[in-house]
């Protein structure tokens, strides 16, 4: 078993299913059709400003913590977006791997003593 | 005006554009906008430029002869032209520098090369802001005193007029309009796009934004398209008069504290609060209050600093049309505008709202995920 699939938490069809329900909820064009290819600003009528409250929205929904501006400014379809979460979980996951692998280090390190 | 004149409008599909263009139309010359993305003349008020009145020609100001077929260029370079007028150009803020120095210095450069081959006189549409973080009274007559610009779009914009101004020295005939921040309709408030002033108010009425750091002494000019356009006209008509000169199309200035107190007028509207930039720690906001000033409000930050005033003697001289006479009845017309369609007074549904309402909740409990997200996005099926 690869270590991607040992964590369902970073299944890729879940992923996409979340993004597209949070991105279809946020759309100023709401009815509009879903699908990887569908264009944020030009299909679903995003601007600017609903743009940065999607950001915050995928943050928020994903518990990512923050996207930083040059990862979300190449962000131009549902499919990027689906690509950036993804990759966003992968390292917070990470993240809290290390996290998780240094405190247990470190109450070793205490009883060890 | 008797005398029919063939006049190439750059940007002619653009928001300053599209208004001199159906002008020009409506006096009865020959106009050719140059249009880039878009293939119809398209109103400030919406209403479609008949497709007869004026002939759009698909071309690209970044490009060398504008991104024109030979013969289609030569043609207008041998004598085709009676007036260029330049209206092409960026004026988001934010973009990459590449994108400013493109358009706006290079695709002036290109218009000039133009007006050099065929002998053309040139109305170039500059900004007010090429006065940069320079305050108190602007001139008409200056241009380079030294000021510090405040963002790649000023820099690329001075460095475009300084191009002008060289043209000119080597013989190219052309007079400078220089709107300052173009809004709505005088009378209507109408405007096509918001953009801009338009984005920052949206985000201190919905409270998105509470405090801004600047000065509430700080003076933003808001000028109405259909004033720029006029003036704009009329150099075009009048040009043996403009030659050589430098006209500002800028409107009644607004302290912040004017803002501050028409906004205070509309109920359900926030108000920011304007805090001294040396106290003000962006560390120190929310999230989401970050992530707006971040991402929006430093692109716009230097503007709540400024104390600029532009002379505008030159305008007066020509013009007959003058700018609104009180700042603060104009920003309420261009603000019930904004009430009326839906852009302000109305916010969407936030992040943490859309999110409950998805019944999507703290990630770390990942297997729940996988029961609500299928069945959200065939509520988006169900659209289709």
């Amino acid at each position: 078993m690869t270590s991607s699939t040992s964590t369902p938490s970073l299944n890729e069809d879940e992923t996409r299913s979340k993004v597209y329900a949070i991105v279809g909820a946020m759309a100023p064009a709401g009815d509009a059709a879903l699908a990887d290819d569908t264009a944020l600003i030009a299909d679903l009528a995003y601007d600017s400003l609903r743009l940065i409250e999607l950001t915050l929205a995928l943050e928020e929904g994903f518990g990512l913590g923050e996207l930083a501006q040059e990862r979300t400014a190449t962000v131009t379809t549902l499919g990027d977006i689906v690509r950036l979460v993804t990759e966003a979980r992968r390292e917070a996951e990470a993240r809290r791997d290390t996290d998780a692998r240094r405190e247990t280090e470190a109450r070793r390190a205490e009883t060890g003593r | 005006m008797t005398e029919r004149l063939r006049i190439l409008v750059t940007g002619g599909a653009g928001l300053v554009g599209a208004e001199v263009t159906a002008r020009l139309v409506a006096a009865g010359h020959q106009v050719t906008a140059l249009v880039h993305h878009q293939p119809v003349v398209i109103r400030n008020d919406g209403t479609p430029l008949e497709p007869d009145a004026v002939t759009c020609l698909p071309g690209d100001v970044t490009k060398p002869r504008l991104g024109l077929p030979e013969a289609a260029y030569r043609a207008l370079a041998a004598g085709g032209l009676d007036r260029i007028v330049h209206c092409a150009a960026i004026t988001d803020f934010g973009l990459p520098d590449e994108v400013y120095q493109a358009v706006n210095v290079d695709g002036t450069a290109h218009v000039l090369e133009l007006a050099r081959a065929g002998g053309v006189p040139l109305v170039h549409v500059g900004t007010a802001y090429v006065c940069g973080e320079r305050d108190g009274l602007i001139r008409e007559t200056e241009l380079d005193e030294g000021q510090r610009l405040a963002n790649a779009y000023e820099d690329s914009k001075f460095r475009a007029e300084t191009l002008v101004h060289k043209a000119q020295a080597d013989g190219v005939r052309a007079a400078i309009v220089r709107p300052s921040i173009v809004v709505g309709d005088e009378r209507t408030g109408v405007v096509r796009d918001y953009k801009n002033i338009y984005v920052v108010l949206k985000l201190a009425t919905e409270g998105k934004v509470r405090s801004i750091p600047g000065q509430y002494e700080a003076r933003l000019d808001l000028v109405p398209v259909d004033y720029v356009a006029d003036i704009i006209t009329e150099v075009t008509h009048r040009f043996e008069e403009a030659a050589g000169r430098t006209f500002h199309a800028v409107g009644a200035p607004l302290t912040l504290r004017d803002f501050s107190d028409v906004m205070a007028e509309y109920p359900p509207f926030h108000v920011p609060r304007f805090v001294p930039p040396t106290s003000f720690d962006a560390q120190r906001l929310p999230r989401r209050e970050r992530a707006y000033y971040e991402r929006v409000m430093t692109l716009y930050e230097s503007y709540f600093r400024r104390r600029t005033r532009f002379d505008d003697s030159h305008t007066a001289g020509l013009a007959t049309r003058r700018p609104p006479a009180d700042g603060q009845d104009f920003l309420r017309t261009l603000i019930d505008h904004c009430l009326e369609t839906g852009y302000l007074g109305a916010p969407a549904a936030d992040a943490t709202e859309v999110l409950a309402r998805l019944n999507i909740s703290a990630p770390d409990t990942t297997p729940t995920a996988n029961g609500t997200g299928p069945t959200a996005s065939d509520g988006n099926g169900a659209g289709r």
